[in-house]
């Protein structure tokens, strides 16, 4: 009994040294964004990047209604519902694909300019890219907690692996909040 | 045995009212995004204040989805 209470202590203990160590690398990892962002001020400043406002405008849609099911996909497994939990997850798995489809598949190849042409192209190419990679990333984390969600690796009690993976794609969404504006919505379109 | 189901009915309630904050925070999220869309084409002249609309999105994001106030918890209180 005293066994049982000394493990649940200190899987809490690693679990707020966890949290810490999730938000720490977020932070610096929002500062390498928060460069970018500057940048594209700094390089473009009252213009933006020509690009197909639909299409900007249905990726962020895609990728703010993931994140609302990755919620409910963590909210299910914190009341230990792994079915909705890996249904939730499930969904939030093929809108992040689909949102990389909209960005890399079709916003890439219809952009009237190449990486290298000017400044729009650089700071499309790297803000953009950039943020893929890290949905990519984003995406091999969901497959890893649905593989293990179906093998019952998760409880209600212990499912750290969920919580990480939900604000690591919480943060993803976040850094798009602001690089939606940032590429689709301030200024006049550079020519 | 009524005791159990006064349990199950009070978990249940529990995981609506979390689902349900999540739905709230949907709702603000798309106010916001289709707003600073529609402030964009009607007055592109706005500029940086469209940024304004970012923060609160990235406020409940934050707070509601990313659960930052666990990291004030202490050791792990709360899931």
């Amino acid at each position: 009994m005293v066994g049982n209470s000394e493990n649940t202590a200190s899987y809490l203990h690693k679990l707020g040294n966890n949290r810490l160590g999730l938000w720490l690398f977020l932070i610096s990892d929002g500062f390498v964004f928060a460069g970018l962002f500057i940048t594209r001020f700094y390089l473009m400043g009252n213009s933006r990047p020509e690009l197909e406002q639909g299409v900007g405008l249905i990726v962020t849609i895609v990728l703010l209604i993931s994140s609302f099911f990755m919620n409910r996909g963590e909210t299910y497994m914190k009341h230990g519902n792994v079915k909705g939990f890996l249904f939730n997850t499930t969904i939030t798995l093929v809108l992040g694909i689909l949102f990389l489809v909209g960005v890399v598949g079709v916003e890439w190849q219809i952009a009237p300019f190449g990486p290298s042409d000017g400044a729009q192209g650089a700071v499309f190419y790297v803000m953009t890219g950039f943020h893929a990679f890290h949905v990519l990333t984003g995406v091999i984390f969901l497959l890893i907690i649905l593989n293990n969600g179906r093998k019952g690796v998760y409880t209600r009690e212990r499912h750290w692996g969920v919580e990480a993976c939900a604000i690591y794609w919480h943060f993803i969404d976040v850094v798009w909040i602001f690089f939606y504006p940032a590429l689709y919505l301030i200024g006049v379109a550079a020519h | 045995m009524a005791n159990d189901l006064e349990v199950a009915n009070m978990s249940e309630e529990a995981l609506n009212d979390d689902l349900r904050a999540g739905v709230w925070v949907a709702f603000l999220l798309a106010i916001f995004t289709i707003g600073e869309f529609v402030a964009a084409m009607i007055a592109p002249e706005l500029g940086w204040l469209l940024l304004i609309a970012a923060l609160p999105k990235a406020y409940f994001v934050i707070r509601d989805y990313m659960h930052i106030g666990h990291l004030f918890e202490g050791d792990g209180e709360s899931h």
